[in-house]
């Protein structure tokens, strides 16, 4: 084949040759192909500027070993004492090993069902869930329809206007429920994670025998906020409405509406403060804060959201549900930082990341004829389960991941980071691919570890969205998000959801195109400037 | 050659190789040596079994980084380094130290411009690894080896050609 000089060798082939392994065609080929010789010669010159940089530059910087080394025997001998000393317990610990894995086995069962674990996991990935802006809802209560925007700009509202209003506000206030967004599964999930003897309930049901919609609901012996539930649509988990029955009340209940958001007016903007005498803060600022968050893994699956005060006088991050450790974490890594607040009472808006809840076992409600068939090319039950478990926990990192992307390009717009020093851009450089580096591992776990189940690769498919030739990196984040998103729908579809057998198909082919395309929009982050 | 002295062999030539892997994925010195001995260790349990060893080097290598991954329970970053350190200084030839200084200060500058899973792979391919040994090592696919490295490459000529 490669007699012919018009075909080129491919980069794994020069890599043969370069080791010595490539068959003699094709080193005669390189013999007579300028266009092959040089790129050769490039991938020489690389090597050994690499080469050059690990051994001169790189080298002198790394610790030497801190200990002399063990040699081969004493690192046997240790073992084998090790092994020896073992062997005399083994048979108690043998029985003591048995007895834990069967309760661990048990409780892993357990656990694995716990309706607890399965609301988190609606949860966190309805918090993702694409919300149209100046949504409405209408909350109905002593017999009233009230309306108001669904995200008020204040955590006030405009609630004194109406003594109904007040009174909600009052109470959703007291049971320490935000009242900001009502019907918003990160205020819901901050308020069941206050909630130490609550009972968590999980079902499905459908409305007028179509629209399928998931329950999730909190009840709690005690308090002002007896019981709190969230009904998010089976198709994207956009909580459409919720149910509250406060000690003492009525039931209250709250329902997206399309009313346009003149009918009742509650946001209005907020009274400036007194004139700033300081520098206002600025996307360096920012910058720095995300990168301190990075550091210690808080920018991505983290309930926080990172945002300037109206007078951008000081960064602000805002946290909700947050365990007193992972707070105190925080507030160490922001410490050195200037002029930065730290909210963890109010939690996070809308747009923030939500934590990340551990890999629910759902597999159960795949169809029988598609189970043996995953489980034939799988090998085994075991291991349908494991792969389910790894691909949704995977698909759930890299949502997170996506959205820590939306947040930098959405802070650092193309005209904001080309203003940013030197250094600077490089933060920023940086921060960004570690979140592309961590999702093209993450989206190749998906892929190799649903190999066996896409019947054959598929034809090319561009990524979500206008920005297949972005310019810049921040152009094709939207399709990146798009593209996460797709997948971990297809996902949950295929491995947690319910279908038929006959549908089982077209899902199998939908789930190959989503995976093609966040493979394409994760490159072309790898690749953007 | 028994497996033991074959071992040793290998142990004496690539222990600093291998400490030198997981200081790169960032782990601490003293935990770097212990995995890199317990990489050692485990080579030699499973050669002295009978199970056969294609390239024990690129085994190491797979061996050292899903360690690194289990200890630090993340993937890690690949070569991260300082941008605050400082580079080695050239020899004392202060005639050409200065230009010297220069070039490699923008040697490290395309390295560091480069993302981690392409210095990852380009690492192990200066090291020698083959592009499935890489992909088995870092786990991804050949073919995504093939891509880092493809522009791993195109990046350095573009930095070092400036």
């Amino acid at each position: 084949m490669h007699s012919n000089r018009t075909a080129h060798l491919t980069d794994e082939q020069l890599a043969r040759f370069q080791d010595g392994e490539l068959p003699s065609a094709g080193a005669a080929h390189l013999e007579h192909c300028p266009v092959c010789a040089s790129r050769l010669r490039d991938w020489n010159a690389a090597a050994a500027a690499y080469a050059e940089y690990r051994d001169a530059i790189r080298a002198p910087l790394l610790s030497p070993a801190p200990q002399p080394w063990r040699s081969l025997d004493q690192l046997i001998a240790a073992h084998q004492s090790s092994r020896g000393t073992n062997a005399l317990r083994w048979w108690a610990v043998a029985m003591a090993a048995a007895l834990s894995l069967a309760l661990a086995l048990v409780a892993t069962h357990r656990s694995a069902d716990q309706p607890s674990a399965r609301a988190n996991r609606l949860l966190a990935r309805s918090a993702l869930a694409t919300l149209p802006a100046n949504r409405m809802i209408a909350m109905r209560a002593r017999g009233r329809t009230l309306l108001r925007p669904a995200v008020l700009a204040s955590d006030e509202g405009d609630a004194a206007a109406d003594p109904d209003m007040a009174h909600l506000r009052n109470l959703f206030r007291s049971a320490r429920y935000g009242w900001r967004e009502p019907l918003s599964p990160r205020t819901f999930q901050s308020w069941r994670n206050m909630q130490k003897d609550r009972r968590d309930s999980v079902s499905m049901i459908s409305e007028r025998g179509e629209n399928r919609l998931y329950r999730v609901r909190t009840d709690v012996p005690a308090g002002v906020l007896r019981t709190a539930s969230l009904l998010l649509r089976a198709e994207d988990l956009r909580p459409t409405a919720g149910d509250f029955e406060f000690a003492g009340e009525g039931p209250v209940s709250i329902t997206e509406t399309a009313a346009p958001v003149e009918a009742a007016p509650m946001a209005r903007p907020t009274t400036p403060e007194a004139s700033p005498v300081e520098t206002p803060v600025g996307p360096a600022d920012t910058l720095r804060v995300l990168a301190a968050l990075n550091e210690i893994g808080a920018d991505a699956g983290e309930p926080l959201d990172v945002s300037q005060d109206a007078r951008h006088r000081r960064v602000v991050v805002r946290a909700a549900g947050l365990d007193p450790a992972r707070q105190q974490q925080i507030a160490a890594a922001l410490a050195p930082l200037p002029r930065v607040t730290l909210d963890f009472e109010s939690g996070p808006p809308r747009t923030a990341a939500v934590s990340l809840a551990a890999p629910q076992t759902y597999s159960s409600n795949i169809p029988a004829g598609l189970r043996q068939r995953f489980e034939e090319r799988l090998g085994g039950p075991v291991a349908v389960q494991e792969l389910t478990d790894r691909t949704l926990e995977a698909s759930a990192v890299i949502l997170a991941r996506a959205h820590a992307m939306e947040v930098l390009a959405a802070n650092f717009p193309p005209e904001t980071e080309a203003r940013l020093s030197l250094q600077d851009r490089s933060l920023l450089r940086r921060l960004r691919l570690r979140h592309v580096a961590e999702l093209e591992r993450l989206a190749a776990r998906i892929r190799t570890g649903l190999k066996p189940l896409l019947a054959s690769p598929s034809a090319p498919h561009p990524p979500f969205g206008d920005n297949q030739g972005g310019e810049t990196w921040q152009a094709g984040v939207s399709s990146l998000v798009a593209s996460a998103r797709e997948t971990d729908r297809v996902l949950n579809q295929i491995l947690a959801g319910s279908y038929s057998q006959s549908s089982a198909e077209d899902l199998l082919r939908g789930l190959a195109s989503a995976v093609d395309r966040l493979e394409s929009a994760v490159q072309s982050q790898s690749k953007g400037e | 050659m028994n497996v033991h002295d074959q071992v040793e062999e290998i142990y004496v030539a690539e222990r600093n190789h291998i400490y030198a892997y997981l200081l790169y994925c960032g782990v601490a010195p003293q935990r770097a040596q212990e995995l890199a001995q317990d990489s050692f260790l485990k080579l030699y349990l499973k050669m002295e079994k009978g199970e056969s060893v294609d390239n024990p080097r690129a085994w190491l290598y797979r061996v050292a980084h899903n360690l690194a991954v289990r200890h630090q329970r993340r993937e890690p970053v690949f070569d991260e380094i300082d941008p605050n350190s400082r580079l080695p200084e050239p020899g004392p030839d202060p005639e050409n130290a200065l230009m010297e200084r220069q070039r490699r200060a923008a040697l490290a500058a395309a390295v560091a411009d480069l993302s981690p899973q392409q210095r990852n792979c380009l690492h192990l391919r200066v090291e020698g690894l083959r592009y499935r040994e890489i992909g088995e090592t870092v786990g991804i696919s050949t073919s995504a080896v093939g891509e880092f490295l493809k522009r791993a490459v195109a990046r350095l000529k573009a930095a070092l050609d400036a």
